[in-house]
């Protein structure tokens, strides 16, 4: 099946109970994914088991697919889902989305020095600094190319906080950069 | 300090600059922000760092690799056994009762007839209506574009309350299929007959169509 064939398609043969429109968008969609919850997640392997039940979910619920937003922006959905679902089942009692997704993460992250690393791979690092809303909202926008409406509905917020959302992840990443030796001069 | 009208545009375009960057703003915004960004040098040190993050994020997202094999392996192991289970039965169906169970598993909502929800019914009717079958080794196929040219048309929109499976229903009593759409207001190309009608006959076809009031909102013979 070649690349050209539009991902509602493939969505409307997965329907249909096409394994090789499965094993297509699977190969089209795997790694972007994967990727995203990594991002989210930060465990490798529980990255890679939870692509599998995004991809299962989409075998099983093809038919329910509403075309409200393009297909990636579904797949993401249903990977941002399952990732809440996963820290909640980590610590059910104490699973607070509302304060998680403000904390930074400092606990497995490497001392970030800029005589020891390169300036690309120091921001690389505070990224992985930033809080798990910070980091998915400018995951969303770099990486995954996502338009400002795509992510208001995956996040379900406002359009308005979702811009400033981007802001205070770009001006919280260079506050980072800025404690690790690196000003960038704004903001 | 109270903020300038000046400021405050600046500032809302500043928000916009990452979806510059990646391509992602409407015409408007991009011809505002390129505006904005000829003018302004300060703001352009400050696209900039954003192109500069934004490198570095897509590096940092390339550098988690792929899922492994073994994952795909397992996730295709799954769907296989769910497969194997579902394809007896589903043999003993025919294609029409496998389509509209196709149909009905989607929500009112999904059939309102948003743009890629009526291509999702399109795919089915096309293939399924022209025989494009799921064959028994699981690959699909569809042979609808080399027809679509041929028999008599005419341009459908349907009511905004009609069910896929209303919908289903109407064209399989008429012989009719769509064949393209939606067009600009809604509109579906259908197929009311594999033959070549005179304009009598085609006219009586699309008022045989357009008088489902209930389900075709409007119908009108085309080329």
């Amino acid at each position: 099946m070649n690349d050209t064939v539009p991902d509602e398609v493939l969505i409307a043969r997965i329907a249909a109970r096409d394994q090789t429109a499965m094993k297509a968008l699977y190969l089209r969609h795997q790694t972007r994914t994967y990727r995203f919850l990594r991002r989210l997640v930060k465990s490798a392997e529980l990255a890679e088991d939870l692509t599998g039940d995004v991809f299962l979910d989409v075998w099983r619920q093809a038919g329910q697919y509403e075309a409200r937003s393009s297909v990636s922006t579904w797949l993401l959905s249903i990977a941002r889902f399952k990732a809440l679902s996963s820290f909640r089942r980590k610590a059910p009692e104490t699973f607070d989305p509302e304060t998680a997704e403000g904390v930074e993460d400092e606990t497995d992250t490497p001392e970030i020095s800029l005589q020891k690393v390169s300036k690309a791979k120091a921001m690389r690092l505070c990224i992985e600094r930033l809080s798990r809303e910070h980091r998915e909202v400018i995951d969303l926008v770099y990486y995954h190319e996502k338009k400002i409406e795509e992510i208001s509905v995956m996040l379900g917020v406002p359009e308005n906080t979702v811009k400033t959302r981007m802001f205070y992840a770009r001006k919280r990443l260079s506050e980072i950069l800025r404690e690790a030796g690196l000003d960038r001069g704004w903001p | 300090m109270a903020m300038s009208a000046r400021d405050e545009k600046m500032d809302e375009i500043e928000l916009l600059l990452p979806w510059r960057a990646t391509g992602a703003l409407n015409a408007e915004e991009t011809r505002r922000v390129d505006a904005a960004l000829a003018a302004d040098a300060e703001l352009r040190r400050k696209y900039d760092l954003v192109q500069e993050e934004m490198a570095e994020s897509v590096l940092a997202a390339e550098e988690f690799g792929a899922p492994s094999l073994r994952a795909r392996d397992r996730l295709f192991a799954a769907i296989e056994a769910e497969a194997g289970l579902r394809r007896a039965p589903a043999a003993a169906r025919s294609w029409r009762v496998r389509a509209l169970d196709f149909f009905g598993s989607l929500t009112p909502g999904a059939i309102a007839w948003s743009a890629a929800a009526a291509a999702l019914v399109i795919v089915l009717q096309g293939a399924v209506l022209t025989r494009s079958l799921v064959t028994p080794g699981g690959t699909f196929h569809t042979a609808s574009a080399p027809e679509s040219r041929e028999g008599s048309f005419a341009l459908v929109a349907f009511a905004s309350d009609a069910t896929a499976q209303q919908i289903a229903d109407l064209l399989a009593a008429q012989g009719a299929s769509i064949v393209d759409g939606p067009k600009p207001g809604g509109l579906y190309r259908v197929r009311v007959s594999s033959k070549r009608l005179d304009a009598d006959a085609l006219k009586a076809a699309v008022a045989k169509l357009a008088s489902r009031r209930e389900i075709v909102r409007m119908a009108v013979a085309s080329e």
